[in-house]
């Protein structure tokens, strides 16, 4: 059992199109008794090394009091290929430093639907 | 015979010979439209070192997200596909777009004094960030012969 033990990630819209952003919610629970600082993190694997971080709208860091939940929200430019979301999660040790503690997986398809119709392009001077 | 010969070749009485009039009018035709491409000045005509800009018109299908439209002056060497891009030509823009719609989008072209003076054709794309340069989306092409025309400065 994890310390700070990921009990969902939520993407959205879980089939995209590309170029889309796509919301990922990461809910962190303190599975301890007493509060702990914890931090989270993210990538997204498409095939392409090293995987791209995740870009979080919260902070990546906050401190949980025991039992409790704290939801992070993260995102990212939907690729042109299907692409798997990994979430991390580290607890903060009395060693000053923070440890691998969870990882958690979700796969978002894409959508392959025509995303440009109708291009036409018109040169001039400007 | 002589008599029958002439009798064949003879304007049937009544009738009219249009074939020296449509000759004239053709001809007259002719020189004027040569003298409108030689006097005309294309569309896309820029002088070196100036800006040229080019409009993407387009409907998008998406839900919102950012995009690059790029731009590359070259030439097409046989069919569409094959588009030859000349070094150095390439114009990019970041867009965003919120939400599925049309879209009428402009991308400036800084054409300094080293762009040589020709005809171009044009490839424009509309690919994601961090794509390969040549990796377009779907629909995101659109190769335009004899785009721009750059004159001396």
């Amino acid at each position: 059992m994890a310390y700070a033990d990921i009990t969902s990630v939520i993407v959205d819209p879980t089939k995209a199109y590309a170029g889309q952003r796509v919301g990922v919610n990461i809910t962190i629970k303190n599975t301890l008794s007493y509060a702990i600082t914890v931090m989270a993190g993210g990538a997204y694997d498409y095939g392409v090394t090293p995987w791209p971080t995740l870009s979080f709208s919260t902070v990546t860091i906050e401190t949980i009091n025991g039992g409790s939940s704290i939801v992070f929200l993260a995102y990212f430019t939907m690729p042109s290929v299907a692409c798997t979301v990994h979430a991390y999660s580290y607890y903060y040790g009395s060693d000053g430093a923070y440890h691998f503690d969870d990882e958690y997986t979700k796969g978002v398809s894409l959508n392959t639907t025509a995303v440009f119709t109708n291009l036409t392009v018109t040169y001039s001077k400007a | 015979m002589a008599a029958e010969t002439k009798q064949q070749t003879a304007v049937p009485k009544g009738k009219t010979d249009v074939v020296v009039p449509i000759a004239l009018v053709a001809a007259a035709a002719g020189i004027g439209f040569g003298l409108y491409m030689y006097y005309k000045k294309p569309a896309g005509t820029v002088p070196q070192g100036s800006d040229a800009k080019a409009v993407f018109n387009f409907t998008y299908h998406g839900e919102g997200g950012d995009y690059i439209l790029q731009v590359s002056l070259g030439s097409v060497l046989i069919a569409d596909p094959w588009f030859d891009h000349v070094e150095g030509m390439t114009w990019t823009k970041e867009v965003n777009l919120p939400e599925a719609g049309e879209y009428s989008l402009e991308v400036v072209l800084d054409l300094t004094d080293a762009v040589a003076v020709g005809t171009y054709d044009a490839e424009a794309l509309i690919r994601l960030p961090g794509s390969d340069w040549l990796e377009y989306l779907e629909g995101g092409k659109a190769v335009t012969k004899n785009a721009l025309t750059v004159t001396e400065g």
